[in-house]
């Protein structure tokens, strides 16, 4: 076996571009399965995180259903006897730039007190003292390139609010993004004087807490609050998940086809090898330990590429998270042990076992066998393996129509993909047959002498042909839902212009100015307030034409206007009706500052703002449940023949601090908020394009090697140098051609899957079937450059070489 | 007189860089049309050399190949490929036949390179007179060894060349087979007054030859 290594070894040291494909593929795909799994730690740690690292972790922490806690609260109990250490916490968003930001407020005394993270110098004194005083991580002075003790601009409800640095802090990367201040400062600037967004207290201290609080608040610890996260994001990681173990199936492909390139190359020595007495037992143990040792180092590099990927890859959803979620995603990853061991494992077993077939093949290469070429022959296999693709087809569909999870339809969507890369080559190929069938050109020629090596390149052609009908399919996907998400926003929004303020509220008063302005025919205005489990209630007050551009997916629309509007109903988003099971005429509860309220279920309608679910109750309702006058903003419409400049102007007037948005800013920006969603998607399939092209390449690299003779035969018999390169790429062209039109199916299949299946699991709204053609229309071109680009340096170098040392050598 | 077919005159090729090896060493030669010629020399004697630079597949370091009065240096490497495929049939000792296509496709090859798909109904002709007209459809893998040296000529001899260089063409058949394809080539050859140049081993090969050559040090001598 020692000599067997050594030659391995040396075969390798000689062909150091094999060696590196092999190790880029397997990199690859582990690098991308590392990079999402990192990164969805994140998404799940970053409700926490920040918060743990100034308490401490494990602590328990005091809520209200829903809104504010009320800073008297946090006095009453604090002064009771017995009372355990208590760290009041006021959370709010504020925006840098295009960057969200959490401005966490906390009074600096009982961080010098309690807290593992501690202000350095005069930092606390100048917390405490100056207005306007805040510290942040070195980290993120740098990545928002602020100059220490400098100002920081930040945008906080439209106003703009200007922070002193006065000192930055040690801590790990779960604070970064996050601006510490005072949390009487921090009130005093947000305007929200009086409010707690949660109490932290010690975890030892359940049963004081539970005997003292009021009641109608919550006391939630560290595993509730990480289920809730988890639960909040679920639907965005599995998405990323899915993608990113495709990634991986694709590098193995990768794997897969540099492991059979290499076979063919050793075939001679193997065949001598075996004649001179090395058992079929040594020779496949040599080649899976090759595999596990390559596997392995790739899955190192892999490891290493993917922990600096994760942060790249967090930067394009932490955007998306925190306007989802509201969510300040850290910026740090936190790679375990655990995690790197985990995926490296399983990438040397997935490894192993996509290289079954070649162990397989190396056993069948008889002893003497001195000939590079494999004789696939006509055999088509067994019965079973014919209708392989199809039994897992039918088996996927079966998964994602019988059953009402995420998971299974996420696994039914890998069961059907596997019965699309078993079917893609042998389809494919029958076409490149008919084909071939025709005419009496180089074309035709070309592909049946690609006939013999199908085997050799399916592996390939799956790869090529999944990446492709991901990406297309990803795409169809994103376009048609942006296409639903357009056609929903631009019904929604019916005023002419929303008005918003950037400096205090709206309130109850300014409604009942405004409606009795001669300019505007009516108005609508909203209020709304977040749960803890991410989902929202609106108090909606709504005129007819409001009314009238909500999208009913159940319930009656006739009956459930007086219903809502008797403050006896509510409506409910379709993520929510899905979330909570609910259908018109169940009923629900709901935790309000008054208590609990029960209220009938009159309607569910179609909304894509929130896929945590929002209920929608009659604003009087709301104001009188949750005590709120407050409006986050009034939706106006103007009277024909109105000047929308003038009426700005009159506006302004009014109200100083206005902020006036047309239903086209809207629109925009909503569509813009989409869009920043899917980027993640979109890196994503591009990146396993990426690693299918590898395939690809490494494919049509041992297509050349192996047809190496006939290649020269072809020289001999006085085919051009130029007339071969055009077989070499007729047959590359062909295959990537192949690999596109069978992406096509593949791809509408995929997108149909996400959108009627995925979506309304993960996020709980359906999305309207449309066909976007452009996806499919950038695949093809694509498909075929790829394979020109790929099939152009065997072509070159097949075509470079003379026939005779070739044939010589054969 | 008519110009000889193949024409070769101080030729001289030296393999590697490092102590070079002179394999061919001012060797000259010349067939009529019509002629068999048998070289014959032991292995690494440079019989290969010779039948590759006579097809111009590889480049003299001196001398001069002549093929149909066409001198083979002064030709670019795309045009001596195209001049191979319309004046030049080749058989192998592998017989090197294209696996994926069949055995009709492996014969038409020459016509197709030479845009002579209309001469098809030879393939038929040549299959029948080589007893392999039952075998056309198939696959060379699903042929004997026998059976694939005959298709083999076939495919060399389909768009008629000049001049067919046949390499060893016996030497991966078991006697009984060699015999069987000599005997055909012989008859075949005559039939149509083919010019060829065959590189061998096997005295009997030989013996079909007009004129046998030895192959030593780089030179041809008539023993």
């Amino acid at each position: 076996m020692q000599l067997l290594l050594e030659s391995s070894r040396r075969f390798f040291y000689r062909h150091p571009g094999q060696l590196l494909l092999a190790l880029i593929g397997i990199a690859a795909g582990v690098a991308v399965v590392t990079g999402v799994a990192l990164m969805r730690d994140v998404l799940i740690d970053a409700l926490d995180s920040a918060t743990e690292s100034l308490s401490g972790s494990e602590m328990l922490r005091i809520t209200a259903p829903s809104g504010p806690l009320d800073e008297d609260l946090f006095r009453t109990l604090a002064t009771l006897p017995g009372a355990p250490a208590l760290l009041p916490v006021l959370s709010s968003r504020v925006r840098y730039g295009n960057r969200m930001l959490e401005l966490l407020a906390v009074d600096p005394l009982s961080l010098e007190r309690s807290s593992p993270v501690r202000p350095t110098g005069s930092a606390t004194g100048q917390l405490l003292t100056q207005a306007n005083a805040a510290v942040v991580t070195e980290r993120t002075l740098e990545r928002l390139n602020v100059d220490p003790n400098g100002v920081l601009q930040v945008r906080h409800s439209g106003e703009t609010l200007n922070l002193d640095i006065v000192a930055s802090i040690s801590g790990g990367r779960e604070l970064d993004d996050r601006i510490i201040m005072d949390l009487a400062a921090a009130q005093h600037l947000t305007g929200r004087q009086g409010e707690l967004s949660f109490i932290e207290a010690a975890a030892g201290s359940r049963a004081w807490l539970e005997e003292h609080l009021p009641d109608g608040l919550e006391l939630v610890d560290a595993e509730q609050r990480r289920d809730s996260a988890a639960a909040l994001t679920a639907g965005m990681r599995a998405n990323l998940t899915a993608m990113s173990l495709l990634s991986l199936a694709v590098g193995l492909f990768v794997i897969y086809s540099v492991l059979a390139f290499l076979l063919v190359q050793r075939r001679r020595t193997i065949g001598m090898l075996r004649a001179v007495g090395v058992t079929q037992g040594h020779i496949q143990g040599l080649l899976a330990l090759e595999t596990m040792i390559l596997a392995g180092l790739g899955a190192l590099a892999g490891l290493v590429l993917g922990t600096l990927m994760a942060t790249a890859l967090l930067e394009l959803v932490r955007q998306p998270v925190a306007e989802l979620y509201r969510m300040v995603a850290s910026a740090g990853i936190r790679p375990t042990v655990g995690l790197y061991a985990a995926v490296w494992i399983m990438a040397v077993i997935m490894a192993l076992a996509s290289v079954l077939g070649v162990l397989r093949e190396a056993q069948r290469i008889p002893p003497g066998q001195l000939a590079r070429t494999v004789h696939e022959g006509n055999s088509s296999g067994s019965r079973l393996w014919r209708w392989l693709p199809v039994l897992l087809l039918a088996l996927g569909a079966l998964l994602i129509v019988g059953t009402r999870g995420l998971a299974p339809v996420m696994a039914g969507l890998f069961v059907m993909l596997s019965g699309c890369a078993l079917l893609a080559p042998a389809t494919g190929m029958q076409l490149l047959r008919l084909i071939s069938a025709r005419g009496d050109g180089l074309v035709p020629r070309a592909i049946k002498m690609l006939m013999s090596s199908r085997q050799r390149l399916a592996p390939a052609v799956s790869a090529l042909s999944l990446a492709l009908a991901l990406s297309a399919g990803v795409g169809m996907m994103v376009l048609g839902f942006r296409a639903t998400v357009d056609d929903w926003v631009s019904r929604l929004i019916s005023a002419d212009v929303y008005l918003t303020v950037s400096q205090g509220q709206l309130g109850s008063a300014d409604v009942e100015t405004l409606r009795n302005w001669p300019e505007l025919e009516m108005l609508t205005s909203s209020r709304q307030v977040r749960l803890d489990d991410g989902s929202m209630v609106v108090g909606y007050d709504l005129n007819p034409k409001a009314w009238a551009a909500f999208e009913w997916v159940s319930g009656s629309k006739e009956a459930a206007r007086p219903a809502v509007e008797s403050g006896a109903a509510v409506l409910l988003t379709e993520p929510m009706a899905r979330r909570t099971g609910l259908k018109p005429g169940d009923r629900i509860d709901l935790a309000t500052p008054s208590g609990p309220a029960s209220f009938e279920v009159a309607a569910v309608y179609r909304d894509y703002s929130n896929d945590r679910g929002l209920v929608g109750l009659i604003g009087w309702r709301f104001r009188e449940l949750w005590q709120d006058e407050q409006r986050d903003s009034i939706g106006l419409y103007l009277r024909p023949g109105t000047e929308i400049e003038a009426f700005e102007t009159k506006i302004l007037d009014a109200f100083p601090a206005g902020n006036l948005t047309t239903r086209e800013q809207v629109r925009e920006q909503t569509l813009a908020v989409f869009d920043r969603t899917f980027r993640i998607s979109w890196a994503l399939a591009i990146l396993v394009g990426m690693i299918a092209a590898i395939a690809l390449i490494s494919a049509l690299l041992a297509l050349g090697l192996e047809r190496g003779r006939e290649y020269a035969t072809l020289r001999a018999l006085g085919l051009p140098r130029r007339g071969l390169a055009g077989v070499v790429l007729t047959q590359t062209t062909s295959l990537a051609a192949i690999a596109a039109i069978m992406a096509v199916p593949f791809s509408m299949l995929i997108h149909a899957v996400l959108s009627l299946a995925v979506q309304p699991r993960a996020f709980g709204w359906s999305v309207a079937l449309t066909w976007p053609w452009q996806p499919l229309a950038v695949i093809v071109p694509l498909a075929l450059i790829l394979g020109a680009l790929a099939g152009a340096y065997p072509a070159w170098k097949i075509a470079s070489r003379d026939p005779a040392p070739l044939l010589r050598a054969s | 007189m008519a110009d000889p077919v193949l024409s070769i005159t101080g030729l001289q090729r030296r393999f590697g860089t490092t102590g070079p090896v002179q394999v061919l060493d001012d060797l000259s030669l010349e067939l009529s049309a019509g002629e068999r010629v048998a070289v014959m020399g032991s292995s690494g004697s440079g019989k290969t050399t010779l039948l590759h630079l006579a097809a111009g597949m590889d480049t003299p370091d001196t001398g001069e190949v002549r093929v149909g009065g066409h001198l083979l240096s002064t030709l670019a490497e795309p045009e001596r490929t195209r001049f191979r495929a319309r004046y030049i049939g080749l058989v192998f000792q592998d017989f090197n036949l294209i696996d994926s296509l069949s055995v009709r496709e492996n014969i038409e090859l020459p016509l197709w390179l030479n845009q002579a798909l209309d001469e098809r109904r030879r393939i038929a002709e040549l299959a029948d007179e080589l007893g392999i007209a039952a075998l056309l459809d198939r696959l060379p893998e699903k042929l004997s060894g026998g059976e694939k040296q005959r298709v083999a000529i076939a495919r060399a001899l389909v768009h008629r060349p000049a001049l067919i260089l046949a390499d060893e063409p016996t030497g991966s058949l078991d006697q009984t087979t060699a015999e069987g394809v000599l005997a055909l080539f012989d008859r075949i050859t005559r039939q149509y007054g083919v010019t060829l140049l065959m590189v061998t081993h096997n005295d009997e090969a030989a013996a079909l030859c007009d004129r046998v050559l030895h192959l030593r040090h780089g030179r041809l001598s008539e023993d």
